[in-house]
Parts: C-alpha cells; sequence; structure tokens
C-alpha cells in the first residue's frame, strides 16, 4: 500500500461519481418490466369522498393496477408516531394532495393518463387553511405541551422593563434537488424497496403495516439520496408504501417517483409558527422573566410535529439566561399537508423569538445587540441552568464571542456603518451577531442508538455497514475515517455498502444531526473489537517469538502495518497479520453497537437531561438594504463555528456553508404561499426562489473553532449537521438593523420572517412615510 | 414542401441520425431521449421547468472565425429535433482516457459535490465557460453558473473550483480533444432541407431558410412558432387541437445583428445571451436587463422574437425597449411591414401579429449620445427570477430641464407601458426632487397592477413610483460625470 495524499485529507468518498455522472439514485436504476407508478390526489382540502370510480382507468391501455384504500392487505396507515394518517384515504381528505388512488403501468405516460381517469365523487367540506384561522376554531392536533422554570407571573410584574409581541416565522419548502422516489421489486419470498429516505427502518415498518407482512420479509435498502434536509424522514416513506402496494398487488417491480410539482404540492414543509412573547428586563438590558407562545401549524396529521414543537420550545432559551421562563407549545390542525421535520427541527422558529425579544431590548435601551447578548449568555459557571434543568457545561459562548468580536472587527465596523446610514438617505447597512446553542441528541431519548457491522476480508479490505444514510452530508466520508483509522488500514481500502435494513436493523433515522455521533461510534465499537482480536493474535503468535518484554506490550496498527510498542523496526504487515488470524479460525466480522448514556426527559414536569452536549456557533453579518426596491445585499458574513474536533475539516465546513446559505433563504427569500382554496401557489421553482450563487454573502468567511475537543462524542468531534441553520438569523437581525437607521434606531422596525423585499419594503413605509 | 424526416447530431464523438417518424417523434425532450435511449442517466431532472439546471448538457454549435461555440442547455426543455447539427456533451463525455477534465478534478478537490444531484449539470455549465473564456472573477463565474441550483454546499467551493479549473486550461488534450467535431458539424449543416416530421394533430418543421418558414406559414396560418422552446417548453404538453410546430431557430437570416448609423438591426431569432453581449457598447439598458434575464442556458436559447411574440406582461425586455422606441419588422409571404412595438402589443399576451406573419427583425434606435438611459428589474430573488416590476427610463437634459423623457413599466398592468402621460406632465420641468415625486405621485395614481404571487398591488405601485427615484438619483451621479455644463 502507498501512502496517497487524499489519504490524509480525503474527499468526499462519491465525489468522483458525482462529477462524472456515475452516481445512480433510485430514479436512476431501470428494470426489466419496470411499472410506473401514479398517484391520484384529492384536488380538495377537505372533503367526502362519495364513491371512487375506477373501471375507466383500469381499462386504458398499459395499466396493469388501479388500487383505493379497499385494496390495501394490511394496516391503512402511514402515520410514523400516531396513526393519524392513512396510506390511501377512505371516506374523506384532509388536504389537497392527499394521495387517494394510485396506478400501476407499463409507461408513465400511460399512468398520468389512467390516472386522470379515476373518477371520485366529492362533497367539498370546510377548510382551515391559516394558522390564525385554526387558533380561533380551536383545533388542537395534540395536547399542550409546557416547560416552565422560576416564577414567570412574579417575574414579568416585578422586573422594571417590559415587552410583549408577536412574531410569525414562515414554512420552507425543503428543495432537495433529487424528489421523492421509490423503487419497490417483488422477489422470491419477499419485497425489497429501493427507497430515498433517511429512515429505513421506519419504511420497513410502515410497508410491512400496509402489506400486512412481518417486518422480515421487507427489505428498505437507501442508496444516496439527492438532498433531504429532513424532508425524506417520514415522508419519503410515503412514496415506498406507495409503491410497495402496486408491485404487491401486480407482482411486479413498481417505481414512483414524483415530479417537482407534485412533490412541492403534497409534501409538507417546514413549520410556520406564530409566537407571542412578553419579556421582563432590568435597566442593563439583563433577561429576568420571559413568557412565550409557541403556536405552529401541523398540517392535517401529527407527523413528527410533536417532537419538533419540543425542540423549538427547548431552544427558546438559545445562548441565553432567563431565571423565569415559561413556554408553551401548541400544534394547530389545518387542512395543509403535514408539517415535518426540516434541518433544525423546530429550533429555529424557537430561536427566532429569543433573538427577536433581545434585539428589542437593545433598540429600547439603546445598547449594543452584541453587547446586550453577551450579558445574556449563559454563564460558565452560574447562571448556567436550561429551563429544562440542564446544566450548560463545556459553554463556549464566550469564547466564540471573543474571538469572532475580533476577527470580524466588530467594534471598529459599526462605526463605519453608522457613518455610511448618516450620509445616505435611501440606503442603509446593517449588523447583527447572532450565536447558537443547539443541544445533539434525539430528544425522544431511546431513539439515541445506533448498530454497525464492519467486515473484514483477507486481503485486509474492509466492508462498513451502518444505520446512517448518506444524503450528502458526508457520513459515509467520515464513518471510512473512522474504519481506517481504527483498524489501521487506509481509507481507501475501506468502502461503505449501501444503507440496508437487513445488514443493519431497528436503525434510527439519520436526523438530529446525530448521524456522525451514533453510527460513528457504532463502527468504531465493531472495529476495536476486530482489532483486539487481531492484537490477541499478534501477540500469541506475532510478537511472543521476538525479543523483548513477554508482558503484553501496546500493539499499533496503523495503514497496513502491526507492531508492537517500541519494535517499529520489526513491523508486520497487517494483511500478514489478517492471514494468519483467519487461519487460527477468528471471526474477522463484527457488530458494534452504541448507545447514548445519561440522557433522559420527563415530559410530564418538563425537567431532565435530554441532550448529551451543545453546539455552539455564532456569526456576524452584514447586510445594504436598498429602501427604493426593497433588496438587500449580504456584503459580509464571519462564522466561527464550533465542531468540535473535527472528524473531518472540510466536510463540516461544508455543513456550516450549506446550512447556513440554507437559513438565508428562509429568512429573506423563501416563501410558501397557498391560495384559499388549499392550493399551493409557490409549486415551483418559476415562484419558490432557494439561494442561487449569487445570493451568497460576498465576503463569507467561515472558521471552525480551534482547540475545542468534545469528551462525550466520537474522536472528540460534535455533531455539526443542524447548527449552522440557525446562524443565519444574524443576516434577518441585520436587515432589521439596517432598516431600523431609516428612523436614527428610535422605532422598532415591524418585521417578520422572511424579510422578503416586500416586507423590508412595508417596514421601511412604516418607518417612514415618505420612503 | 420537400424536406427530409430525420435528423443527425453527434453525441459526444457518436455521430446519431434518428428517424422522428420512428418511436421517437419529434416531441421527446432532450432529456428522455439522452435518458432513455442513450443511456445517459448522469443528466438529471430536477425540476422539468429550466429553473434548476440539473438537467443541464452542453450544445457545441458551429459559430464565427471556425471555431465551435458551447453553450449550456437544459435538457428538459429542448424538444430532440432541436439538437440537429449540434453537438450534445454531459456529464460523461468529459473524461479522458479515465483522467477526469480539470472542471471536474477542481471539484473534487474543493469538496465542491455533497449530495451530487445537481453536479453533472453544474459540470457541464462549469465546462462551456471552461471552453469559452478562461475568467477567474467570482461574481462573474457567480453570474454564469446562477442557472444551476445548488441545496447542499453554500455554493462557495464550487466558484473556488472554477477558478482553479482556470489555472489548468492549458492541461494537453482538454481544449483540443473536440477540435474534430467543427468539421463533422458543418457537414451535417450543409442541407438546408427542411425537417418534416410528426403526423397530424401535430407536426414540427424545422427549417433553414426564411422562405421556408414564410412558406409554411402562408399553408398553415396557425402555426406555432418556436426558436428556443424556453416558454412552451416549461411543462410541455401538446395541445389538444391540431397544431403545427414550425422551428426557426436555425434560419440564418433572422439569426444576425447589423449595426447601422443610429440603429440596430437585430435577427428575432438571435440567442438572447448573444444580443447581451452585443448591445453592451450600444445600447447599455438592454444589456442591463439581459444580465438579470432567466438564466445562462435560457438566455442562450430564447429568442428576442419569442419574448416579444408572446407579449407577457411582465416581459423584461418589453419596457427597455419601449422606452427606446423599437420597432418590430413583420413578415409574411410578399409582404414586409415595420411596426412600433407599443402598436404591436395590444393587450394581455395578444399582438397585432396577423394570421401567417412572423416578427423578423427588432429595429432597434439607439438613442443619442445626449441621454441617459437605465432599466430596472425588481424581483424576489435577483438572479434567474420573473420581475415583479421592471422598467426602463431614457431622459434628456438641457439646461436643468427635462427636455426628452420615456418611461416604460413591466408588470404593472395587462402588458407592458409606455407611460406617455407622466412623460408628459415632466417635459419641460426642471429635473429635480419636487418635479420626480410628482411624477411618482402620477405614477401611483395611474397604474393599476395585478396582485399575484410576485407582489401584492401596493408593494408594486410603491416599488413603481421608487424606481423613478432610483433613476433620478442614478441620474444625479451621471450628471457630475457628465460635467458642469448640464
Amino acid at each position: 500500500m502507498k501512502n496517497r495524499p487524499e489519504d490524509k485529507m480525503s474527499v468526499h468518498e462519491s465525489a468522483v461519481s458525482h462529477v462524472t455522472g456515475k452516481a445512480l439514485y433510485v430514479n436512476d436504476i431501470q428494470l426489466n418490466r419496470m411499472l410506473y407508478g401514479c398517484i391520484v390526489t384529492s384536488p380538495y382540502p377537505s372533503a367526502d369522498i362519495l364513491s371512487i370510480e375506477t373501471t375507466e382507468a383500469r381499462a386504458y391501455p398499459g395499466v396493469l393496477a388501479v388500487l383505493t384504500a379497499a385494496d390495501i392487505p394490511g394496516e391503512n396507515n402511514m402515520g410514523p408516531v400516531v396513526k393519524d394518517e392513512p396510506c390511501l384515504a377512505q371516506d374523506e381528505v384532509m388536504f389537497r394532495g392527499q394521495a387517494v388512488a394510485l396506478v400501476a403501468a407499463d409507461s408513465l405516460e400511460a399512468a398520468r393518463e389512467a390516472a386522470g381517469k379515476v373518477r371520485i365523487d366529492w362533497k367539498e367540506k370546510e377548510a382551515v387553511l391559516d394558522l390564525r384561522q385554526a387558533m380561533q376554531l380551536g383545533g388542537l392536533l395534540s395536547p399542550e405541551r409546557r416547560i416552565c422554570t422560576g416564577d414567570v407571573e412574579q417575574g414579568l410584574a416585578s422586573a422594571p422593563y417590559f415587552l410583549e409581541g408577536e412574531l410569525e416565522t414562515g414554512a420552507q419548502e425543503h428543495w432537495y434537488l433529487e424528489t421523492q422516489s421509490a423503487l419497490a421489486i417483488p422477489e422470491e419470498q419477499h419485497i425489497r424497496i429501493l427507497a430515498s429516505t433517511q429512515h429505513p427502518s421506519e419504511t420497513q415498518a410502515l410497508v410491512a403495516g400496509v402489506l400486512g407482512l412481518a417486518r422480515n420479509l421487507v427489505q428498505v435498502e437507501a442508496p444516496r439520496l439527492g438532498g433531504a434536509f429532513g424532508g425524506k424522514e417520514t415522508q419519503a416513506s410515503h412514496v415506498a408504501c406507495w409503491a410497495a402496494l402496486m408491485a404487491h398487488a401486480t407482482g411486479l417491480p413498481v417505481k414512483v417517483h414524483l415530479d417537482r410539482q407534485q412533490d412541492m404540492s403534497i409534501t409538507g414543509k417546514r413549520h410556520p409558527f406564530l409566537a407571542s412573547y412578553k419579556a421582563g428586563y432590568d435597566e442593563d438590558g439583563r433577561l429576568l422573566a420571559v413568557d412565550i407562545v409557541l403556536n405552529s401549524d401541523g398540517g392535517a396529521a401529527l407527523d413528527l410535529s410533536a417532537a419538533i414543537m419540543e425542540r423549538a420550545m427547548f431552544h427558546v432559551d438559545n445562548a441565553y439566561f432567563v431565571p423565569n421562563l415559561r413556554v408553551r407549545g401548541r400544534i394547530w390542525k389545518t387542512n395543509l399537508p403535514p408539517n415535518t421535520a426540516f434541518r433544525g427541527f423546530g429550533g429555529p422558529q424557537g430561536m427566532a423569538v429569543i433573538e427577536t425579544i433581545v434585539d428589542r431590548i437593545a433598540r429600547e435601551r439603546g445598547k449594543d445587540a452584541a453587547q446586550l447578548r453577551k450579558l445574556n449568555f449563559y454563564g460558565l459557571n452560574d447562571r448556567n441552568l436550561t429551563h429544562y434543568g440542564e446544566e450548560v457545561e463545556r459553554n463556549l459562548l464566550h469564547r466564540l464571542f471573543n474571538e469572532l468580536m475580533e476577527s470580524s472587527g466588530y467594534l471598529g465596523r459599526r462605526r463605519e456603518i453608522d457613518r455610511f446610514n448618516h450620509g445616505n438617505t435611501w440606503k442603509k447597512r446593517g449588523m447583527a451577531l447572532t450565536p447558537v446553542k443547539f443541544g445533539i441528541s434525539f430528544t425522544t431519548s431511546f431513539l439515541n442508538q445506533a448498530s454497525a457491522l464492519v467486515n473484514l476480508y483477507q486481503d485486509g479490505s474492509v466492508v462498513v455497514n451502518h444505520g446512517g444514510v448518506e444524503m450528502g452530508q458526508g457520513l459515509h466520508t467520515k464513518m471510512i475515517a473512522i474504519a481506517a483509522e481504527t483498524l489501521g488500514v487506509f481509507r481507501s481500502s475501506v468502502r461503505i455498502s449501501p444503507t440496508d435494513t437487513q445488514v443493519t436493523p431497528n436503525t434510527s433515522a439519520t436526523a438530529a444531526s446525530s448521524g456522525s455521533d451514533l453510527n460513528g461510534m457504532a463502527v468504531q465499537d465493531a472495529c476495536i473489537q476486530i482489532r483486539e482480536r487481531l492484537e490477541w493474535i499478534a501477540r500469541e503468535r506475532l510478537f511472543a517469538s521476538l525479543p523483548g518484554s513477554p508482558s503484553p506490550a501496546q500493539v499499533h496498527f496503523s495503514e497496513g502495518w502491526v507492531w508492537e510498542e517500541g519494535q517499529e523496526v520489526n513491523k508486520v504487515p497487517l494483511k500478514d497479520l489478517i492471514a494468519l488470524a483467519y487461519r487460527e479460525r477468528i471471526n474477522l466480522s463484527a457488530r458494534g453497537f452504541y448507545r447514548t448514556p445519561d440522557i433522559h426527559f420527563d415530559k410530564e414536569a418538563g425537567r431532565g437531561h435530554p441532550f448529551h452536549y451543545f453546539a455552539f456557533g455564532m456569526a456576524v453579518s452584514e447586510v445594504e438594504v436598498d429602501l427604493l426596491r426593497g433588496v438587500h445585499k449580504v456584503l459580509r458574513v464571519d462564522i466561527l463555528h464550533d465542531a468540535g474536533a473535527s472528524l473531518h475539516p472540510a466536510i463540516d465546513l461544508g455543513q456550516v456553508r450549506g446550512a447556513f446559505v440554507q437559513g438565508m433563504g428562509w429568512v429573506t427569500l423563501e416563501e410558501v404561499v397557498w391560495d384559499a382554496q388549499g392550493r399551493l401557489l409557490t409549486d415551483s421553482p418559476d415562484t419558490y426562489k432557494i439561494p442561487t450563487f449569487c445570493d451568497i454573502p460576498k465576503d463569507f468567511r467561515v472558521k471552525l473553532l480551534e482547540d475545542a475537543p468534545n469528551p462525550l462524542a466520537v474522536k472528540q468531534s460534535k455533531a455539526v449537521g443542524e447548527p449552522p441553520f440557525m446562524l443565519a438569523l444574524s443576516v434577518w437581525l441585520a436587515i432589521k438593523d439596517a432598516l431600523s437607521a431609516v428612523d436614527d434606531h428610535e422605532k422598532e422596525p415591524p418585521f417578520r420572517l422572511p424579510a422578503t423585499y416586500e416586507v423590508i419594503l412595508r417596514t421601511c413605509v412604516a418607518l417612514q412615510k415618505s420612503c | 414542401m420537400n424536406g427530409r424526416n430525420y435528423i443527425t447530431f453527434l453525441l459526444g464523438q457518436k455521430e446519431i441520425s434518428i428517424n422522428l417518424e420512428g418511436r421517437n417523434h419529434p416531441f421527446t425532450r432532450l432529456i428522455d431521449h439522452l435518458r432513455d435511449e442513450e443511456g445517459l442517466r448522469d443528466v438529471k431532472e430536477g425540476c422539468g421547468v429550466g429553473d434548476c439546471g440539473a438537467c443541464t448538457v452542453v450544445l457545441a454549435r458551429p459559430g464565427p472565425e471556425g471555431r465551435l461555440e458551447y453553450v449550456p442547455v437544459n435538457s428538459c426543455l429542448l424538444l430532440l429535433p432541436m439538437v440537429h447539427g449540434c453537438q450534445v456533451i454531459t456529464a460523461a463525455h468529459l473524461a479522458r482516457n479515465g483522467i477526469l477534465h480539470p472542471v471536474q478534478q477542481a471539484l473534487v478537490d474543493h469538496h465542491g459535490s455533497q449530495c451530487g444531484f445537481c453536479t453533472p449539470g453544474l459540470v457541464m455549465s462549469m465546462y462551456a465557460l471552461w471552453m469559452q473564456d478562461g475568467t477567474t472573477d467570482a461574481v462573474r463565474i457567480a453570474k454564469y453558473l446562477s442557472g444551476n441550483l445548488c441545496r447542499c454546499t453554500g455554493y462557495l467551493p464550487i466558484i473556488d473550483a472554477m477558478q482553479t479549473a482556470m489555472q489548468s486550461r492549458d492541461v494537453p488534450g482538454f481544449q483540443t480533444a473536440n477540435e474534430g467535431a467543427y468539421s463533422r458539424l458543418v457537414q451535417i449543416r450543409e442541407d438546408q432541407a427542411p425537417i418534416i416530421s410528426g403526423h397530424l394533430p401535430h407536426t414540427y418543421t424545422k427549417v433553414f431558410r426564411l422562405s421556408d418558414a414564410l412558406d409554411l406559414l402562408s399553408a398553415h396560418p396557425k402555426t406555432r412558432i418556436i426558436a428556443g422552446n424556453t416558454d412552451l417548453g416549461v411543462k410541455f404538453r401538446l395541445p389538444e387541437e391540431p397544431t403545427h410546430y414550425l422551428d426557426i431557430s436555425g434560419i440564418a437570416q433572422i439569426n444576425g445583428i447589423r449595426y447601422e448609423a443610429g440603429f440596430l438591426e437585430l435577427g428575432a431569432a438571435r440567442p438572447l445571451e448573444k444580443v447581451r453581449v452585443d448591445c453592451r457598447e450600444s445600447l447599455p439598458p438592454l444589456a442591463e436587463m439581459l444580465d438579470l434575464y432567466a438564466s445562462t442556458q435560457v438566455r442562450h436559447m430564447a429568442t428576442a422574437g419569442g419574448s416579444l411574440g408572446t407579449a407577457s406582461p411582465i416581459g423584461d425586455l418589453s419596457p427597455v425597449l419601449l422606452a427606446i422606441g423599437a420597432e418590430v419588422v413583420l413578415q409574411k409571404a410578399g409582404q414586409k411591414r415595420r411596426m412600433h412595438l407599443e402598436d404591436f402589443i395590444t393587450g394581455y399576451r395578444t399582438t397585432a401579429l396577423q394570421a401567417g406573419e412572423m416578427i423578423t427583425h427588432l429595429h432597434l434606435p439607439i438613442p443619442g449620445p445626449g441621454h441617459y438611459n437605465r432599466a430596472y428589474k425588481v424581483s424576489r430573488r435577483k438572479e434567474v427570477d420573473i420581475s415583479s416590476v421592471s422598467a426602463c427610463f431614457s431622459l434628456e437634459i438641457e439646461e436643468g430641464k427635462v427636455t426628452d423623457l420615456r418611461i416604460a413599466y413591466g408588470g404593472m398592468a395587462a402588458k407592458p407601458l409606455r407611460l406617455r402621460a407622466t412623460e408628459e406632465l415632466m417635459l419641460g420641468e426642471p429635473w429635480n426632487n419636487a418635479t420626480v415625486e410628482e411624477g411618482m405621485a402620477h405614477i401611483r395614481q395611474s397604474l393599476h397592477p395585478i396582485c399575484d404571487v410576485r407582489g401584492d398591488a401596493s408593494t408594486r405601485s410603491l416599488v413603481a413610483g421608487n424606481l423613478l427615484r432610483r433613476f433620478y438619483l442614478d441620474s444625479l451621479e451621471w450628471q457630475q460625470q457628465q460635467g458642469p455644463t448640464l
């Protein structure tokens, strides 16, 4: 084996396949005699189904099956937590785009044409299409939750200063580049599903449920995903269930691949929130008491809304200590597609509220907002207990603040901005620093487990299979690094086989930023087991004959060689040791397992230790707003992010930048609009705009915090997938800061999220009538 | 009309002839042909409406000076016969003898792919730019690539990769590898007989001579004319009623541009990306608007004739062309006429085009040297978005007074408008804040814009007025540059 430069800073394991186009996704897989499935969906947001007539559709040339709820052999459910979402609607529909019937045909055109010939008689019903309307009507999807610390009423009453308000934050469409896809293949004994899913085990369970089969008869493989961002955590299983039903009915492989318009129209989004808040604070701007009510639009079924609301409630403190804090969470039912997981998982909506409060206090008190934030940060030794009773340990906020204020030149630039604003009437600049403290772990504690299988072959090459799904985040690349280092082989000797419920069962979703933490530990555990067996053989057979101490010395494995402590000159090729171990009938395969220790949470009491640790980050953003056109430019962004001892700095930087730009989309550009009939108006990239190349900061400086090892995760690293998303709140508040300059920071600008050009113009008009 | 029913093109280095009467009917999208018939699964469909760039492939076509032009296009918008006489290149074609192309290698080295789904399309846009020129300017690169969406990376590493790849434009082989294609394509293009295919109710004809187009239009006056198919190609579906499609993109007579004293004569089928470059010096506001017009891929296919022919109320070219007083040249068999654009667009998506008539040229007067001209566009997203409001202003002042002013708006009514009443109001007045505010108020009073997903009526109205102020403020800077005489 040769020492290759890429082994030092390896690239994404699929990078070469990506750039040459060899990387295949579910929709790229073609089989002989494969059918195409089409979904017949509800044209009404709320209606009774009086009858379904499928004769004409069935008779259409090329059609092999037309299925309705009556044709489901098992349970008509695909709700992941609560069974409130049928696989195919039976008597009524709850949202526009809900699946009612399935058509399988030998071409996509035939399936589409025939789908249009399924005749359904409807009786339209009153629909709720808006969060405020749902709140008035009072339909909750699940009981109110609350978390409380201290005495909020008393705290608010006795605080010298007080403010209150409302904040609306908008929905966000995932816009993964690869739309939802699944291919179901009937095999001799079982059904095999290739699915673009973040949660193969749940896909397996739901498919088994609708087919009425035991789970051992359903195999789910997730090859690579073309992006997911939470959008394929639960709702990818829907597509898989539909494909499976059609494959089961016809005995033939069936592919379902949603086109972009259908994908955007029928799948859930990031939850829109409406928050109301009250805050009491002292003369310096120190928070004394905060009372927040979070209302989310859950859509027509619960999906993951309860866990998302829970995470929002856990993050209404963000980085700030509030001695008296009460947060209540209410999930409202509307006749829209069930909203679902999206990077941050409620965290962004929760943090936007407290960041608004802190921003307002700074303006009210005439203080620099960054300094006011620092004043309220969780303390290093005291003032460090969250509202749910978990201590903020290894707090990096103060370190990040000091380093970032310095590296971004915050104070000098603040003066520059003030000068610019005094000299310009129609253009204003603004700047904001915002922190992130994000809790790492699934808040449903039992989900924090993972397993992996590691196979070492006689030539020293390795296959690793683990429960995590590769969707672009570089998980597999990190797993290769962990396996290679632990086993002492080159990274190029390790291959990851596609995620497969038959190889690694009972997995949790690749979500909650937990992929590397959980699977990395499981992979490491399996590799350590194999290495220990090899060490034993090495001591027994290889090194025992060498001169030196008979006592067990440390055995080193590295880059294809093995040697005893102090005996590197006599190193032996690892391959020889493996061959020897095989002949000695040593098991060269191991299953690793990991469960996160010491996490628990009592939902009733709202107390516990839900997070294994916190990830931290901080950003300073500067913008320029054109008050006449409502448009803005992001001039410069400085990010300092905590990824522990990064498993792979290039990949982690990619996560930070990508999350930040996606967050910029949420806070500035992306707006989901439904009409009064529940029709999604923004159902195409023509009307729904995600950031382009030209929308990123003109000057974009991203750094990982150095010398910050995290003793609580694999190889002292930290989870990185979601936390940087929320750093984009700095862009949102920088725009607000710029608008606030219209009135020399005297008035609180009315504001909402996203700050589209229309919001900016309206705010501007409100602040200065002549503008 | 005599013709043939097959097309010929190069796919990579392989020459392909397809009989359009077979199962590949002429309305197959290029992406479907590449994926389903040629097995090129590297071409991904991300949206199907030409907005994400995942399906980008490069077309190489013979250009001036014996060189090939490499243009990125959305294969989801193109119909298969549109690539006749071109070379189609996809990401699968770029590596040579197992060595990655420099743009591919740079993307790998800079960690420029995450999920990888947008990557093959992005590689093709990068390849087109790499073949075209060696720019390392980050802003130009970002602009060029902005028709390719990526949801993972935050784009920065891709810009870095493009800059790095530009350092290796002299790597032996990759620049010259395709030189043989030029003469092969020229040879394919020698035959100027029309390509006629399809069966009623839907036929497709591609002609190479203007006379053939006019003949066909006179035989079938209701023919739908296509050039880049960037408008019809969005969710392309054949209509129920019988329709003849006429592809005019190959007609050399209407593909060029002629510079004359005081005006430009622009071929209606000239791709807008070329127009953008052509008019940079002579008609800056048109170039300014085209900088923000759709994506690189779309501009390489879309044409001015198509943009005006659809008479969209938000078509971004119209305000500029109205403000400079453009005329359209219309032809039908035995008849040629010229008409002011203002008269040509008669209402919401309606024009004065007669049956059997087509736009062949645009007559674009070049504003005199004393004029200050600017175009503005307000949209949710700056790049690759349809405007909420667009506007163009053309101003001449003497001794501080307005001697000529033309104002035109898009997105403010059922059709693009020239605001003659507002112009009238301001004519002869001093060019100052008071006059401008009067003009703003007049604009807001007299226009009653629509309310849609791109902006509500009150915002549009507010912006429309504000754009006049923006123009005024910009004109002050221009005046300063002009010196004290103004």
